[in-house]
């Protein structure tokens, strides 16, 4: 008994540190089965739309320089152009953490480049031209995320209709193809349970391996997002056709389980972090709502609105969402507002918004380090999406948190440099690749 | 690395090589812990070979418990599809007797689980905890006639300066020598005669290797490989992932894979 009770105490001790050598992160967003930085990141990657009038014009891989004390601190130390506008979105490390998949929503190009044999310099080592060919029909690869050995990446749209019926697409970490996973839908449910409707659609997918299972959202087709904003607005037909589901997966299988009705086009999924902490959060962009998808005491999923976020009748697009490493606060990004706002989340069933600022006249993005001591923002959305004039603000805004306010460290205007539509942001360190 | 960054990672090297002496006991254990159940009865595997135990069991998977690390239903063999994900990567290597072979040699015929390892790391959540799980399986392995003569697990050592032949057997030397050995499924420990000969392999897989600055850890990200009797890699595990039940239900997909295979 005494050595049971001390083999249990052992095995707390041991899992407690192996969370901290293995899994914690520089950010809080990316998938558990990657290498962390601890500390200090070292570089902000920023895959950055190409913009008419703007440099090169290209979609670029920008490298800005965030090492504290560091002659060319918040500077662009390097920039990668790939030639042309495709619409470059999102981007994902590889599961060791040595390459960076960013993809184009519009030309569905992924663009894998090697971050480890410099990571002040990334290099472009292959670019998948086939992704729509591969998928049998999948279109705008949006979320990579590492799986062991593979990425996991969500498409947003198919060849067919450009509407937003699609799938989850796996690919090995060479960039061969794998397989193909149809979302669920109301005729081809493919085994899930539906509580209301299954629409097919796609856009974040986050993983919890220690309950095997796995999230994802939806968002809208190529035909809208390649849209004009106004446009699309002013179309009621396009309006119809925005997502309303979260699909859980089983993450071994790739079966889907269950198909929740979260209405409002839900987006970005970040799960906690806890040992027992089995819930998730996402926002709906269209009713501007946290919503949050848990298992209860029975071991069934559910999913419920918890709170809103600004003024919902104002539509203030939430957008990009960053859960904090001890799952007690979340930054909640507003697009129209360019506000970011802070929830207090530690009662996930009643969250409560703590402080607000505003950053700019739109934001999208938001990455904090692990410790959440540094917070940084981006603004673009979608280029047919971002505001015009006067309003289209694009930079990347560092600041540091100290519990109580936001302090702006420094500003790059993307427009001003050259460079293009500031998004998806991802840290990278040296000491990732060495002793 | 910043001085707290530094402190941190001293302290968890410290406190792990403190407790790693009885991890293996903390590892059966944890499956006391799943909430609600308090102090379970035997497991199958537990019961296995006690009066009254089956003397067959269909699904292995179901030979081990649910747990915290893993808290989930393991899914039924056959009821999924494990894609292709690329062609395993052959190369050569040396046997715990000192023999020459190659990974294509050690695959031939088998449904193969592949791991890498060195046999001095001392990460308990590392190579000791896969090859904790590998021992897991290799014993249940004899429950299943089909399952012992149709699968091998191949563990490679990506540390040819430390772990020679002799290193290795010692390593393995309890699956080795196991008295039911030749009732369960066959495991190899290879390692390369040289860093030339071992770089093709690991760049194959994947698997990184660098060298912390104590100069005697190997940094790396843990992996398994299960390769198809045609040598295909279909499915990669890591950290989070390394349930014996998930591998067992791999296994057994492959074979009712097979199986179905001849049939059509």
């Amino acid at each position: 008994m005494i050595i049971r009770m001390l083999s249990l105490l052992s095995a707390m001790m041991l899992a407690l540190l192996v969370q901290t050598v293995h899994l914690t992160a520089d950010e809080t967003c990316q998938s558990p089965y990657m290498p962390k930085i601890t500390g200090q990141e070292q570089f902000v990657y920023v895959w950055t739309l190409g913009m008419e009038g703007v440099g090169d014009e290209s979609d670029k891989l920008v490298t800005v320089d965030v090492r504290p004390g560091s002659k060319t601190y918040g500077k662009v130390i390097n920039s990668h152009s790939v030639g042309g506008r495709h619409e470059a979105h999102h981007a994902g490390f590889t599961a060791d953490r040595r390459y960076l998949w960013a993809g184009g929503l519009d030309t569905n190009n992924i663009y894998i480049y090697d971050v480890h044999s410099d990571p002040s310099k990334p290099k472009l080592e292959k670019t998948i031209t086939t992704f729509v060919a591969d998928t049998g029909g999948a279109v705008g690869p949006h979320t990579f995320y590492a799986l062991p050995g593979r990425m996991m990446i969500t498409a947003l749209s198919n060849d067919k209709d450009n509407g937003g019926r699609t799938a989850l697409v796996e690919y090995s970490n060479d960039g061969k193809f794998v397989a193909t996973h149809w979302m669920p839908t109301d005729k081809d449910p493919r085994g899930a349970k539906i509580d209301k409707v299954a629409d097919g659609y796609g856009y974040d997918v986050r993983a919890l391996p220690r309950k095997n299972v796995m999230l994802s959202s939806s968002f809208t087709g190529w035909s809208n997002y390649m849209m004009d904003f106004g446009q699309m607005l002013k179309d009621a037909e396009a309006m119809k056709r925005f997502g309303q589901t979260v699909t859980l997966w089983d993450l071994h299988t790739r079966q889907p389980k269950q198909v929740f009705h979260v209405p409002g086009a839900p987006l970005e999924i970040r799960w906690a972090w806890g040992d027992n902490a089995n819930y998730a959060f996402t926002s709906t962009a269209l009713t501007s709502k946290l919503w949050l998808i848990e298992e209860d005491d029975k071991g069934q999923w559910k999913a419920s609105a918890v709170a809103d976020i600004g003024d919902p009748s104002k539509i203030p697009l939430p957008v990009d969402i960053s859960i904090s490493a001890d799952d007690k606060t979340m930054w909640i990004n507003t697009f129209m507002e360019g506000k970011t706002r802070l929830f207090d989340i530690s009662d996930p069933h009643a969250p409560k918004q703590i402080y607000e600022k505003k950053i700019g006249n739109q934001i999208n993005m938001v990455s904090q380090s692990w410790d959440g001591g540094r917070v940084y923002f981006t603004t673009s959305l979608l280029a047919n999406w971002d505001k015009k004039g006067d309003d289209n603000d694009q930079f990347l805004k560092a600041y540091t948190w100290d519990g109580k306010d936001l302090k702006e460290q420094f500003a790059i205007d993307f427009v001003k440099q050259g460079l293009g539509r500031a998004h998806l942001m991802r840290f990278g360190s040296s000491e990732l690749y060495t002793g | 690395m910043t001085n707290y960054a530094r402190s941190t990672s001293l302290t968890a090297m410290v406190a792990i090589a403190a407790i790693a002496v009885i991890f293996v006991l903390a590892y059966r254990s944890w499956g006391d812990l799943v909430p609600g159940q308090g102090e379970r009865a035997a497991t199958p595997l537990e019961a296995a070979g006690q009066p009254g135990a089956p003397e067959r069991v269909d699904r292995l998977s179901a030979l081990f418990p649910r747990t915290q690390t893993h808290d989930f239903v393991a899914p039924i063999p056959g009821s999924y599809k494990l894609p292709v994900i690329k062609l395993a990567g052959d190369g050569k290597l040396t046997d715990h007797t000192g023999r020459a072979t190659t990974l294509h040699e050690e695959y031939e015929g088998n449904i193969s689980l592949l791991s890498f390892i060195y046999t001095s790391c001392r990460d308990a959540a590392g190579c000791p905890l896969a090859t904790g799980l590998l021992f897991d399986i290799f014993h249940v392995s004899n429950r299943s006639r089909q399952l012992a003569a149709n699968t091998k697990l191949v563990t490679v050592s990506f540390d040819p300066v430390r772990d020679d032949p002799q290193v290795m057997a010692t390593y393995g030397q309890s699956a080795l020598e196991d008295e039911d050995r030749e009732t369960k499924m066959a495991w190899r420990f290879l390692t390369a005669s040289s860093r030339a000969d071992l770089e093709p392999i690991l760049s194959s897989y994947g698997q990184t290797i660098s060298i912390a600055t104590d100069a005697d850890t190997l940094k790396h990200v843990l992996r398994m490989y299960l390769i198809d009797r045609q040598g295909r890699i279909r499915n990669v595990y890591g950290l989070g992932f390394l349930d014996p039940r998930l591998l067992l239900a791999d296994i057994e997909t492959l074979l009712i894979e097979e199986a179905q295979n001849k049939g059509s």
